[in-house]
């Protein structure tokens, strides 16, 4: 039957276009380094002669230089000439130029002006670290809680109405009043705050934020916990990281290719900030020791004094709107720009003149308890007095830290600071960190066992189903082309149990092909045409073809549902395969058969290996 | 080349009763196997620390051990992992990050190559077993409502059972030679819930279109003709995709090997039960011509 050339057409360009689409995949990486001036848009010519020439000099001149987006890319040929770059770049342009690592695709441009670039490779086939972090909004819920409860307060005393105790729930946040007029306090509540769900219990009656409101809060406090560990991970230099929301609390950070693993972990996963607290003088620290510090006071050790310190900050992280660490006569420091919240500080100085004031250092840490029996991840706010100096003037929007322990310390400070706060606190509760090697030999051991897994059947087909075999060869190897083609256009990363679910579908999808020819044998057997049993063939076997992927198709979705990470990316690889693989089995090879046996009309012999 | 010239004539149904009491002491192996030996569920299920070490000599697990404890680490699983130069460390607890455990371990061993560390807290492991389950359950009520709305209710149900044979089976088996079960191994466990199916359709698909073409032939002899004309297709679609999942086992390394396992287990159950089970199942529910057929309702013509 002599096909349409609608039919010709569409097979050439899907096949065009997943060829094209996964062509950049072929060209490799290279490390990189990446440059961008410190100030202006551009890298300014001289500097990058200098720095090319500094590069001959040390016989560590770049494969090739391209320019990015105002950034200059200088590719390698191999990590160690990358890193000697890095390094002779910062030493001697420290000042100029921000240098990063980064791994970029030998693909030419090209290929990217037409939106086509190279599979995203995760981590388990390319290294770097990965960390699953866990946002604490319960304690934001509190705190929200215990702010609503002052305003409560403030409304039931200004109507004169008496309650026998408030306290909030911190399981739920829930708010619980006790009072002997439950209604009225309810009705008051109600109605002066509409957001909040009130309910009476006996002599209870229980407040609770409504729960658009509580989706509200979380949904704030994600996105600005991620913001926060975006530009956190932006100062850490580390490109293509990706953070992601995960679930309802969770978010998963992916940093490929970074090579200073410790440093990345104690950024992402640090929360530090500073507070500044005027010192108590009206009470005696010696004694607070053994009998508890007083209300309104904290006690803390400094240079191993025990010292009292008001508990209400005069300064906190929120304020500073900018920080850099320098070095002053050798010791290091921190300089700090404040922002909203300056006006308050100056006044507060101000009106403190002649008062020492803390520095404080707050870290949020992890450890573990045994609640139980069972191991429990929690955390705790490490304090650490930095500094205390007696204010000698009103504290404008600038000033410096000193008593910092050493240069280290005070860069990372600086770099939380400018990053701003976490909006809530964070656990670490996964992290898992590959080797560069292991990396490769994970795509080594994929690609592997694609090669023999696709070869075997290839050869199998080719021996039992003759020509029919070698077109469903042909099905097979543009499904391959198809998969990758897809994953590089939809930016999915690729993933070891990706290429898993890329093996697995070649074999899934040779199913329809046998299905196939086994019904045009079938034909053949009981003295049908040859023709006519092709036609019957690919008709009767289509519909059991779709059948029986479908039931595949949904454990795959329900898996990608599920699932994250690397589930995640086999699933998808399986769904793509077995949906671009109803398009090679069946189009594709009805066409190439069809156009192979139009002409012989009538014909009984097939080859098709009977 | 064919290796089914003829089609067979392998009177299956006959069978059923015995490939039954095959299928209740596979089952009954599976469930004891897993309540004697416990399941070994892999770190993404229980929490912990695992280190994958490459050295450069080949090593014995014994003599790393005794390092590890002499250096006040003895809870540690030490095993050897894909080469003889690999090893595999796994602690139940996690009493350090990341970095202070790296540093510890290359104090150790000072050449060896840290290749990997997983730490995964314990919740983590609780939330993922739960969703774990959640799909399994998920799957099962799917593909069967899927069947239930293709054919008919019978033949969800009998498919249904067949379906519950590939995972007790998979898990029995790792739990009888004490294989680590982990988060890709439960992958591969869902997509056999999914692929074992197709053979059934097809086996379903043949029965109903039998019944279309040999009005006068008994249920029992449709279902054994149909199983007979598709056992070519069954087997080499099995075959061809067990050459595959074999060759993700052999050299897929040893990340794979848990996942590629489960798959070989799971095609080759699964061929079995789609046979027998779903086959025999809905015959003995009471499979008849009229059940799957609707009978055409009268036309007014024929009535006069």
């Amino acid at each position: 039957m002599k096909k349409s050339w609608s039919a010709y057409l569409l097979v050439g360009i899907v096949t065009l276009v997943s060829c094209l689409y996964s062509l950049p995949n072929i060209y490799g990486e290279a490390p990189a380094v990446e440059i961008s001036p410190t100030v202006g848009e551009q890298v300014p010519e001289n500097i990058l002669n200098k720095v090319k020439v500094s590069l001959k000099n040390q016989n560590t001149f770049p494969e090739t230089i391209k320019q990015q987006n105002g950034k200059i890319i200088l590719m390698f040929d191999s990590p160690s000439k990358q890193i000697k770059a890095k390094s002779i770049i910062s030493q001697n342009f420290n000042s100029r130029l921000n240098t990063n690592l980064n791994i970029v695709s030998r693909s030419p441009a090209w290929l990217s002006s037409i939106g086509a670039d190279p599979m995203k490779l995760g981590l388990d086939l390319r290294g770097g670290i990965h960390l699953l972090l866990s946002v604490d909004i319960n304690s934001m819920l509190l705190t929200q809680a215990q702010n609503n409860v002052k305003e409560i307060q403030a409304v039931l005393n200004l109507k004169g109405i008496k309650t026998k105790g408030i306290e909030v729930n911190p399981g739920n946040s829930a708010i619980k009043i006790q009072s002997q007029n439950p209604k009225l306090v309810a009705k008051t509540i109600s109605d002066k705050f509409q957001n909040m769900e009130v309910t009476v219990n006996n002599s209870e009656v229980e407040v609770e934020l409504g729960t658009t409101e509580k989706k509200n809060i979380s949904d704030y406090v994600m996105e600005k916990t991620i913001a926060t560990l975006n530009k956190r991970v932006n100062e850490l230099g580390v490109a293509e990281a990706v953070i992601q929301r995960q679930g309802f609390d969770q978010v998963a950070v992916d940093l490929p290719g970074i090579q200073d693993a410790a440093r990345a972990h104690s950024i992402i996963g640090k929360t530090a900030t500073l507070r500044f607290y005027l010192q108590d003088q009206q009470h005696d620290p010696i004694k607070a020791q053994k009998d508890g510090a007083p209300s309104g006071t904290r006690l803390y050790y400094f240079k191993g004094q025990p010292i009292l310190l008001e508990d209400k900050p005069i300064l906190t992280g929120d304020s500073i709107a900018y920080a850099t660490s320098t070095m002053a006569e050798g010791s290091p420091l921190v300089v700090i720009r404040l922002g909203q919240g300056g006006n308050a500080f100056n006044s507060a100085t101000s009106k403190n003149i002649g008062r020492p004031m803390a520095s404080v250092y707050v870290e949020r840490k992890q450890h573990i308890n045994m609640v139980r029996g069972q191991p429990i991840l929690s955390s705790y706010n490490y304090e650490r007095i930095i500094n205390i100096a007696t204010i000698q003037s009103a504290l404008g929007n600038n000033f410096q830290i000193t008593g910092i322990r050493s240069p280290e310390e005070a860069s990372d400070l600086a770099l939380l600071l400018r990053s701003g706060a976490l909006a809530a606190p964070i656990n670490i509760v996964q992290e898992t960190s590959i080797g560069p090697s292991l990396g490769q030999d994970n795509i080594n051991q994929g690609i592997l066992s694609l090669q023999i897994g696709s070869g075997l059947v290839i050869i199998f087909m080719l021996l039992y189903y003759r020509l029919f075999g070698l077109v469903a060869n042909l099905a097979i190897s543009l499904n391959i082309v198809m998969i990758v083609a897809a994953l590089s256009l939809i930016g999915m990363t690729l993933t070891l149990p990706g290429i898993a679910g890329i093996v697995l579908t070649v074999g899934m999808a040779v199913d329809a092909n046998v299905l196939i020819n086994e019904r045009i044998r079938e034909e053949l057997r009981k003295g049908v045409s040859g023709l006519a049993s092709i036609k019957a063939g690919y008709e009767q076997a289509f519909a059991t073809i779709v059948d029986s992927n479908v039931t595949t198709l949904i454990v795959a979705i329900i898996l990608f549902a599920l699932g994250s990470g690397s589930i995640r990316g086999f699933a998808v690889t399986l769904i793509i395969g077995l949906l671009s693989s109803l398009f090679t089995s069946v189009t594709f090879t009805r066409l190439i058969v069809d156009t192979i046996y139009h002409k012989d009309k009538g014909s009984n012999k097939l080859s098709i290996g009977i | 080349m064919e290796f089914f010239r003829k089609t067979t004539c392998i009177d299956f149904m006959r069978l059923r009763k015995h490939s039954l009491v095959i299928s209740l002491l596979l089952l009954v192996f599976s469930v004891g196997s897993i309540m004697h030996n416990g399941l070994r569920l892999g770190l993404d299920f229980t929490g912990g620390i695992q280190v994958e070490l490459h050295f450069p000599n080949i090593v014995e697990t014994a003599n790393i051990r005794q390092s590890l404890e002499a250096n006040n680490e003895p809870e540690v699983q030490v095993q050897s992992y894909g080469t003889a130069r690999d090893i595999l460390l796994k602690f139940q607890k996690i009493n350090k990050n990341q970095d202070e455990f790296k540093q510890s371990l290359l104090k150790i061993f000072p050449n060896v190559e840290i290749r990997r560390i997983d730490i995964v807290g314990p919740q983590i492991g609780e939330e993922l077993l739960n969703d774990g389950m959640l799909a399994v359950f998920l799957s099962v009520i799917a593909t069967m409502a899927y069947i239930a709305i293709r054919f008919e209710y019978r033949f969800a149900i009998s498919a249904a059972l067949s379906l519950i044979h590939d995972p007790v089976l998979i898990l029995g088996i790792f739990a009888f030679f004490k294989l680590e079960f982990n988060l890709i191994s439960l992958a591969a466990l869902l997509t056999i819930l999914g692929y074992s199916l197709n053979d059934t359709i097809v086996v379903y698909d043949r029965i109903r279109e039998a019944f279309k073409i040999y009005p006068e032939k008994k249920t029992f002899d449709i279902v054994n003709l149909s199983i007979n004309q598709t056992l070519s297709r069954t087997i080499m679609t099995s075959g061809l995709t067990l050459m595959v999942v074999l060759a993700l086992y052999i050299w897929g390394g040893p990340t794979l090997s848990g996942f590629a396992l489960a798959l070989i287990i799971g095609i080759l159950v699964g061929t079995y039960s789609s046979i027998y089970i779903a086959g025999g199942f809905a015959v003995a529910l009471g499979l008849s011509r009229e059940t799957l057929i609707k009978p055409k309702k009268q036309s007014l013509a024929g009535t006069v």
